[in-house]
């Protein structure tokens, strides 16, 4: 389901699209290179105005150029969740719209999952760059949004069944029409959430960065002039493509197929569902075909077709050489069937707000699966698999202002074909920074306990996986409304090449008056453990969140026993776990006593 | 007591700039570096300098120690003591990664180990109330823990400690009894700003330089005396500001960029002077190639230091970039066949082949030896002698094992470095989306004037500039400084909310500490004063910086008001757009005090020069194959002089290769402006 939009006039049109030759390699590497960092500055700019710190802390959203036709020539490195979104948001506004439509210094705002979005609370605006008069280019932020309204603070409910529990939905409207706020849409908008003097800063620094973006994009206009603007962006585009299309040269040809149990439950029932994936290399191009895959489910574990796309695109730039400039160029040689009514192809009005966040890395992970074989080298085991997505509502005690918050976290990688997978990192649909207990602190009435290294969680291995953490805090205010949404509680991380499963993540919960940790379900009776809206905590209550360790890559038994003594030395593992996974028999001090841990080797490669 | 005196030591030669402002005359010189040891080539290359040491007033020192030291980790990783349940943060880091799209990215590693990493019972809140005491006997068994390991380098980072710092200040002096002799860096101190990684990171960073940038200024100070030096010891910071130097031992962060910085303000002086406001600065010597942008006449500053990526390092600098390519960058060939420049370099022992100091390794300078560019009879101002003949056999060897004559192999060792070079100017320009050929080069250091032209080429830019005094061209900005305090104290004035008489009491004791302590580090004159305040909208977790409104050190309801106007206008200038009636936070005042010292003045070329070359001789052109070079005496040529290459330009610390064809124009100092592109 690749598709161009038709050329804009003026631009493309003429025939066929100028090569590369025709722009220099100094152009256009200062082009590609000035749009880039143009892009970046927008993110930094949205980052120092930004109100909540899902964006000034989290930094989950994404800043793109697009060329007038609306395809986008440049993007910088803040989320790819938004990759595909932004994409198809921008596409589907500039068709909705109607090109004529757009004036100069006209905002278009958008949110709507069913119209191109990945899940509601991503909030896209979008900005025609006009040089004179003439049209020659977008500029778009898309950002998610700390609270959107709906049923619950922070706006993940894990329970939610419908689009309409997940917040305020709007289709392409003009926020901004020829520099004037219309007050109307605003109005709408900050009624319908639960903290508007914060979502109002949010949405003005997410407009604010279109400024800066439409600002420097007009420089590089006015020193090629708007002709020359457009072959700059199709030659970017066009070497994008051309060495995406080399890289997938390189992979061998093929049928690949993989499936994988993806959900722990749907935050309505404990049913779990399959992921099918068949990944077709003929030449320079691909096919992504995701026919087969479970049924949509009642639960907001749905994607869109936008996060199915951005997760297809996401897995083959992990694949390919990561200094391709990522623009429209590089998803030409890519086919994507993703069957309507399916947990990959959301059928309205079907939750989905977790299906962005906690789907999309399966999918990912899926592709890697199907093609372990074919690029051993290349792909990991299953990464942690989990962004453990909690947000927390309420009054705040000091200042009796209305709170709402969402932080996600990071986990284990997989093991690597020459190294172990990193720890404690984000999943590869986000690339979102912690953030700082200190920030957290200072604005919600909470107090962390630790923020810690989740101690031989990391999937044993010849390279081991990478190593989750754990978060704990307690609450201080009267109350503390939480919901949560969390993947591979009971679902492992898999290994590749005999690698074991990385240790699994849990979300718990100690009450004021316990002395013990239960789950969720067991405190509150919620229907899934890791997927629920809105339980009521009281002040002394605390949450632990833990999150999973990645798989392990290739057989423990064959990994250095140095690397395994120094794992215990530093406290990552126990001497025990070195014995009993990897066969390493050592002291805490990392003392390896090597005839032992010959004999311990041999009898469990025959035991096996 | 009339000379100001700037001190360069890099990695392979000293360099010393002076000037005496009751003579107005500009005296350089440079020896050779000794590593471990600073304090013996400071000596000699003042002892070179040949004047009277008591007339030295001031004694400006810029070095690479910090860096160098960071980016080698050859050093003995510092202890780490936390709030209990947090010491797991340097390896959580900020859970986000360096590219999008690399699976095979590895994290950084910290500079401490886990095993390292202690924890102890205490805790601050955000509004500064200590909600748990600390631990004092927790306390004490960690500092025992640590001196048990050996560990005398000691961070102490406590949550919300920028807040309150009695607990980090109570644990300091908990090691001081416990592990007498240990240098503790405290977060409070080194970075007093919110986000616990960023601060730990910078104070892990400072606590691991301690011993060894102490060492080293001690060791320097140490050789003053004996000498006749009475003069105030100045280091260069990072920001272009010059600090006691007792006080840089105490916080050896701020000295990261120290060394390069001396070039970039020598840039900014010749910019002014010769009229060009876009440079690109670079400062090519034997182990290092340092390259900074000068844009409007600004240099590019950054506030955070990455010794890699998601290890940062927060101070306020100039940005400077380094690779490792210099004069004695080794050339090796790798496993595959290939042949290869640096980053290793020979350094100043054994060094090039061509040195004859026991070094037999070919190096970029073996190379220029080899290709007739560098005359080996007049190398250092004649003081050494190279031998072209053991620069030849040692790229002799290379050529047998590669199938290549010694010219061919000099040749691609010269294309090589030259790669390396332009692909850290890229990083200041192209990768910033600013095209190098609106720039023009200045070319510094003792190897750099033999590569800029064939630079400036490849990367398209029309012009280099090779400054007077290039081969000790760091040194020489390091007496242009000025003495530089920042006085700062982190705030929470809200707009509706603030408390006008304690704010008149903060900035006037921010204007005292600053005075007094410009004065302690030794100037003398009035200072400028700047009150700054970083201001944000309550929500915000980012500020802008304003000029602080004040009427005669008072702050009022209209300064307030005067300030806000001036933060929105900022706002909307940033980031286009404000936010009218929103509550304004006052997080961070700031005082700085500038003590401005009187320039070097420069003085006019002698009109009875001559254009007239010295001697001819044949010179590699990879363009054009050996030609026959007129080469020219630098200091003979007079004012508005024309060259045209091929042509040699000797000096005595460095040479400038002019290629067939390229122009060059002198100006009435001597400075030369060679057009490489034709206009």
């Amino acid at each position: 389901m690749t598709q161009t939009l038709p050329a804009p006039e003026g631009t493309a049109g003429e025939a066929p699209a100028p090569a590369i030759d025709e722009v220099d390699q100094i152009t256009l590497q200062v082009a590609n290179n000035f749009l880039v960092t143009t892009a970046r500055e927008m993110g930094i700019a949205m980052r120092n105005t930004a109100y909540s710190p899902l964006f000034n802390e989290g930094l989950d959203f994404s800043c793109a150029i697009f060329d007038a036709g609306g395809e986008m020539i440049a993007q910088a490195e803040f989320c790819p969740a938004q990759l595909g979104a932004i994409l198809f948001v921008v596409e589907w506004t500039i068709n909705e719209v109607g090109t004529e439509n757009f004036n100069p210094e006209d905002v278009v705002f958008h949110n709507d999952p069913f119209r191109g979005g990945c899940h509601l609370p991503e909030y896209c605006v979008i900005k025609p760059v006009f040089y004179d008069d003439e049209l020659v280019g977008f500029v778009s932020c898309i950002g998610h949004m700390t609270e959107v309204g709906g049923k619950v603070p922070g706006g993940f409910a894990g329970d939610a069944t419908e689009v309409f529990q997940e917040g305020l939905r709007i289709p392409p409207l003009k926020i901004v029409d020829r520099g004037e706020d219309v007050e109307a849409i605003w109005n709408i908008i900050m009624a319908n959430v639960r903290t508007p003097r914060m979502s109002y800063g949010d949405l003005k620094s997410m407009i604010g960065s279109l400024y800066v973006g439409e600002r420097r994009v007009l420089e590089l206009v006015d020193k090629h002039g708007p002709e020359r603007f457009a072959v700059l962006g199709r030659a970017i585009k066009d070497y994008s493509e051309r060495r995406m299309r080399a890289e997938i040269s390189e992979m061998p040809d093929g049928v690949y197929d993989f499936s994988d149990i993806v959900i722990d439950n749907d935050g309505v029932t404990e049913e779990s569902s399959l992921l099918q994936v068949r990944v077709t290399i003929a030449g320079d191009s691909m096919t992504v075909d995701y026919t087969g895959s479970g049924e949509q489910r009642l639960g907001p574990v749905n994607c869109t077709y936008g996060v199915t796309a951005s997760a297809t695109y996401n897995a083959l730039l992990h694949l390919t050489d990561h200094s391709i400039p990522s623009n429209h160029g590089c998803f030409r040689p890519v086919r994507i069937i993703a069957p309507y009514g399916t947990i990959v192809n959301v059928a309205y009005p079907g939750a989905s707000v977790g299906g962005n966040s906690e789907i999309h890395p399966h999918l990912v992970m899926a592709i890697y699966g199907a093609l372990a074989d074919a690029l051993p080298e290349r792909v990991s085991a299953h990464d942690g698999g989990t962004s453990a997505l909690v947000g927390i509502g309420g009054h705040h005690p000091d200042t009796g202002e209305i709170f709402a918050n969402l932080t996600n976290e990071g986990c284990g990688w997989g093991g690597r074909a020459t190294k172990d997978g990193n720890s404690a990192c984000c999943i590869p649909n986000g690339n979102c920074a912690l953030q700082p207990v200190e920030i957290l602190e200072t604005r919600y009435p909470i107090l962390h306990e630790a923020l810690a290294i989740h101690e031989g969680s990391a999937g044993a291995g010849r390279n081991r996986g990478g190593f989750g953490y754990y978060r704990q805090f307690r609450v201080l205010g009267d109350y503390l409304r939480v919901s949560c949404f969390i993947e591979k509680e009971k679902t492992r991380p898999w290994g590749l090449f005999d690698g074991d499963s990385g240790k699994t993540a849990a979300m718990l919960v100690q009450r004021s008056s316990d002395e013990d940790w239960t789950t969720f379900t067991e405190a509150f009776g919620v229907a899934c453990n890791g997927k629920f809206s809105d339980v009521r905590l009281q002040a002394g209550d605390r949450i632990r969140t833990v999150t999973s360790g990645g798989g392990g890559y290739g057989d423990p038994l064959d990994r250095d026993t140095d690397r395994v003594a120094e794992d215990v030395r530093q406290g990552f593992i126990s001497p025990a776990m070195a014995a009993e996974e990897y066969g390493v028999v050592c002291a805490a001090d990392g003392s390896v006593d090597e005839s032992a841990t010959a004999a311990l080797r041999t009898e469990l490669r025959t035991g096996s | 007591m009339a000379v100001r005196m700037g001190i360069d030591i890099g990695g392979t030669f000293t360099d010393l700039a002076l000037f005496d402002e009751e003579s107005g005359h500009v005296r350089v010189t440079k020896a050779a570096s000794t590593p471990g040891e600073p304090h013996r080539a400071v000596n000699d290359v003042i002892g070179r300098a040949a004047i009277d040491n008591g007339t030295i007033r001031d004694l400006v020192h810029g070095t690479t120690v910090a860096t160098n030291a960071l980016l080698e980790r050859k050093h003995q990783l510092p202890g780490l003591i936390t709030t209990r349940g947090f010491s797991d943060m340097v390896f959580i880091q900020r859970m986000n990664r360096k590219h999008h799209y690399d699976l095979q990215w590895d994290k950084p590693i910290p500079f401490a180990e886990r095993r390292h990493c202690l924890e102890v019972d205490e805790r601050c809140n955000y509004k500064g109330e200590i909600i748990e005491p600390l631990d004092e006997e927790g306390a004490r068994e960690a500092a025992r823990r640590l001196r048990g390991e050996g560990l005398s380098d000691i961070a102490v980072c406590f949550l919300f400690s920028y807040v309150n710092p009695a607990n980090e200040l109570r644990m300091r002096e908990i090691i001081a009894e416990e592990y007498p002799g240990a240098r503790v860096s405290l977060s409070h101190e080194v970075y007093p700003r919110w986000r616990e990684y960023d601060r730990m990171s910078t104070t892990l960073a400072d606590a691991f330089l301690k011993t060894l940038v102490g060492e080293y200024i001690e060791d320097v100070a140490s050789g003053l005396a004996p000498i006749g030096v009475d003069a105030n010891f100045l280091m260069m910071k990072s920001n272009g500001g010059l600090v006691d130097h007792r006080a840089a031992s105490a916080k050896p962060v701020d000295l990261l960029v120290s060394g390069p910085v001396g070039g970039v303000l020598s840039a900014l002086y010749f910019d002014s002077l010769v009229g060009r406001e876009n440079l690109i600065s670079m400062d090519m010597g034997g182990t290092s190639f340092d390259v900074s942008l000068i844009e409007g006449g600004e240099a590019n500053r950054t506030a955070e230091f990455e010794i890699e990526w998601g290890l940062p390092v927060y101070a306020p600098m100039v940005d400077v970039r380094t690779i490792g390519a210099g004069g004695g960058s080794v050339a090796w060939i790798d496993k595959g066949g290939l042949l290869r420049v640096g980053p290793r370099s020979a350094g100043a022992n054994p060094g090039p082949a061509c040195y004859r100091r026991g070094g037999t390794e070919a190096t970029v300078t073996d190379a220029n030896v080899a290709l007739g560019r560098i005359n080996p009879d007049s190398f250092f101002g004649g003081e050494m002698q190279l031998d072209a003949a053991a620069a030849r056999a040692a790229l002799g060897r290379l050529g047998d094992e590669l199938d290549m004559t010694p010219e061919e192999v000099a040749t691609a060792v010269v294309d090589l470095v030259d790669f390396n070079m332009v692909n850290a100017i890229r990083l200041v320009s192209i990768d910033r989306g600013l095209d190098p050929r609106d720039f023009t080069l200045v070319s510094f250091g003792g190897a750099c004037s033999l590569h800029a032209n064939a630079l400036a080429r490849i990367i398209g830019a029309r012009d280099v500039l090779v400054p007077v005094y290039q081969g000790v061209f760091s040194a020489f900005g390091l007496m242009t400084a000025d003495m530089r305090v920042d006085e700062s104290v982190t705030t929470s004035f809200r707009s509706d909310l603030v408390d006008f008489e304690r704010a008149t009491g903060l900035v006037q004791r921010l204007r005292d500490t600053a005075l007094q302590r410009i004065a302690t580090e030794g100037y003398t004159g009035t200072p400028v004063l700047e009150p700054t305040v970083e201001m944000r909208y309550s929500g915000q977790n980012y500020g802008t910086s304003v000029l602080l409104s004040l009427t005669d050190w008072a702050f009022g309801p209209e300064n307030l008001a005067e300030t806000i106007d001036r933060f929105e206008s900022e706002h909307r200038r940033l980031y286009g757009y404000d936010i009218p009636g929103e509550i304004v936070e006052l997080v961070l005042f700031t005082m700085t005090a500038v003590g401005v010292n009187e320039n070097p003045g420069l003085a006019p070329l002698s009109p009875d020069g001559s254009a007239a070359p010295i001697d001819e001789r044949p010179v590699y052109f990879s363009e054009a194959g050996w030609v026959p070079t007129k080469i020219y005496r630098r200091e003979q040529l007079p004012p508005d002089a024309e060259l045209v290459g091929p042509a040699v330009i000797e000096e005595a610390m460095s040479t400038t290769l002019v290629h067939p064809g390229e122009r060059v124009d002198v100006d009435d100092y001597g400075n030369l402006l060679i057009h490489v592109a034709p206009t």
